[in-house]
C-alpha cells in the first residue's frame, strides 16, 4: 500500500504531534505549522461535505478555531493527531450542512477517492495506523452494506439521508447498515 | 437490555454519524453513562479514521489561511475585540443547535431576570472567546425529580453558572463534566447544592465551545476517582451561542 516508509511516517507524525501539543500551549508558530501540515486534508473534507468553496472556507476557519481552542483536549497516545483533526473537520462540516438544510451533494464515486497507493505523507500516517484491516473487512461486506457505510462516512449522511438517496425505506437502510457494522466488527475482531 | 451486537452496532453508528434526533441523544447519553461503550465508540472512530486517507486534498485560498493565522495572532483571542470572522460561519453555529438553542434561549431569559444576570455589555464578537454560551440542562432517565435548568458560561470570568441543581444522595457528590464530540468526558468541578457556580481555568477554558455537552453525574464524595464518570449521569445539556 502506502509508498511511505515507516521512518518518514514516524517523522511526520512526530512533527504533527509536536505542533498540536505546542498549539495547546498557545504557541502561534506551532499553530501555523499545524495549518501548513493539515490544511489541504482538512479543506478537502470541508469542501466535499459543504459542496461549495465559500462555505467550505468559512467552515475551515471554524475548524481551526476549534482546534486552537481545544488542542488542550488532545491526548497524545489516545488518538492519532491526524484522525483527531480530521474528525473535527468532518463533524464541523456536517454540522454546517445540516444547520443550513443544504442537501448533501451527489455520491462521491470511487473515482473521486485517492487510491491507497498514492497517499501523501499525512495520509501515510493514517494508512499505517490500522494496516489495511478496515479495507479488507469492508471488502468482505455485501455491496449495499459496504456502499451505505462508505457513503455515510464520506458524505456525512444520516440514516434518513441515506435511505432517501438510495430510495429505500428507512427501516431497510437501518438494517442493512446495522448488519454491515456487526459483520464489520466480527471481521475486525477476527483479524485483531 | 441490549445484546452485545446491538451495543456494538450503536457504538459504530454513533462513530459513523448516521444517527440523528432521539437515537443520537440516546447514544450520547450512553457514552456518558457507560465507559465501556465510550471506549467502543472511540475504537470505531479509530477504525473509520483510516478512510480519511482516501479523502481528496484541496487547497484553501491564501485569504482564508491569512484569516486563520490572524485569528490566533497574539491578543486577538484574549480580548475578543479584534477578531474578524466570517459572518456566515457564525450564522451556521446559531442554527446548528436548532431546538436546543430555542429552549436554552427561553431559559436564559428566565435566568436574566434573576439577580445573577448574564452580562452582555458589549456585543458578542463573531467567533471570539468572549461570546457567552448557554445550555438547557435536562434530566436523564436517571435524573429522578430533577427539573430542567439553565447553565451559562462567561468566557471572560471563566465561570459556569447553574440556575438549578440535582438531587444528591447523602455521602455523594455531584460532578460537572464537559464532553466534546471528539473525546472522553472531562471533569470541570463539583456542584454544591442549587444555584451553583463552577470556576474553570487553564485549558478547560478552551473546552467551552458551542456543541460541547455539559453533564452532571453522581460520584463518590470529592468526585470521580477515575477521571471519568463512575456514577449515573443525571442531567445533560449542549452549549450553544446566545
Amino acid at each position: 500500500m502506502a509508498a511511505i516508509d515507516s521512518a518518514q511516517a514516524d517523522a511526520a507524525r512526530a512533527r504533527l504531534t509536536e505542533a498540536l501539543v505546542a498549539t495547546a500551549d498557545e504557541d502561534h508558530g506551532a499553530f501555523q505549522r499545524l495549518y501548513a501540515l493539515t490544511s489541504a486534508k482538512l479543506f478537502g473534507i470541508c469542501l466535499r461535505i459543504c459542496g461549495e468553496r465559500q462555505a467550505a472556507e468559512d467552515v475551515l476557519q471554524d475548524v481551526y478555531l476549534t482546534i486552537w481552542r481545544r488542542a488542550g483536549g488532545y491526548e497524545p497516545g489516545r488518538a492519532s493527531p491526524i484522525s483527531w483533526l480530521a474528525t473535527i473537520a468532518r463533524n464541523r462540516a456536517i454540522d454546517w450542512r445540516r444547520a443550513k438544510g443544504v442537501r448533501p451533494s451527489a455520491d462521491m464515486t470511487e473515482a473521486d477517492l485517492i487510491p491507497s497507493n498514492e497517499v501523501s505523507a499525512i495520509d501515510g500516517l493514517l494508512g499505517q495506523e490500522d494496516d489495511q484491516k478496515l479495507h479488507l473487512c469492508l471488502d468482505s461486506l455485501d455491496d449495499p452494506q459496504r456502499q451505505a457505510i462508505r457513503t455515510a462516512f464520506f458524505d456525512g449522511l444520516t440514516y434518513a439521508e441515506l435511505a432517501e438517496r438510495q430510495g429505500v425505506p428507512l427501516g431497510t437502510m437501518k438494517s442493512w447498515v446495522r448488519r454491515g457494522l456487526i459483520r464489520l466488527k466480527d471481521c475486525l475482531d477476527d483479524n485483531a | 437490555m441490549t445484546t452485545p451486537d446491538e451495543r456494538a452496532a450503536m457504538a459504530a453508528e454513533l462513530a459513523l454519524g448516521v444517527l440523528d434526533g432521539d437515537e443520537r441523544e440516546e447514544a450520547m447519553r450512553r457514552v456518558l453513562a457507560d465507559p465501556r461503550f465510550a471506549r467502543e465508540v472511540e475504537a470505531w472512530r479509530t477504525h473509520f479514521a483510516l478512510l480519511f486517507a482516501q479523502w481528496p486534498d484541496a487547497v484553501p485560498s491564501e485569504t482564508v489561511g491569512a484569516r486563520i493565522a490572524a485569528m490566533a495572532a497574539p491578543g486577538s483571542m484574549r480580548s475578543g475585540s479584534t477578531v474578524v470572522a466570517a459572518p456566515a460561519s457564525r450564522t451556521g453555529w446559531a442554527w446548528a443547535t436548532g431546538l436546543a438553542t430555542l429552549i436554552a434561549a427561553c431559559l436564559v431569559l428566565a435566568l436574566a431576570l434573576r439577580p445573577q444576570r448574564i452580562v452582555v455589555e458589549q456585543a458578542p464578537v463573531a467567533t471570539g472567546a468572549a461570546a457567552p454560551l448557554i445550555a438547557a440542562i435536562t434530566p436523564t432517565k436517571d435524573g429522578g425529580d430533577t427539573k430542567p435548568f439553565a447553565a451559562s458560561y462567561d468566557a471572560r470570568t471563566g465561570e459556569i453558572r447553574l440556575a438549578g441543581g440535582v438531587d444528591v444522595p447523602s455521602g455523594r457528590s455531584a460532578q460537572l463534566w464537559a464532553i466534546e464530540a471528539e473525546g472522553p468526558p472531562h471533569p470541570l468541578g463539583l456542584l454544591d447544592g442549587a444555584s451553583s457556580r463552577v470556576s474553570i481555568g487553564g485549558r478547560d477554558l478552551r473546552r467551552m465551545a458551542p456543541g460541547v455537552t455539559l453533564a452532571v453525574s453522581i460520584e463518590p464524595v470529592g468526585g470521580s476517582p477515575t477521571g471519568l464518570p463512575t456514577g449515573p449521569v443525571v442531567a445533560t445539556g449542549t452549549l450553544a451561542g446566545v
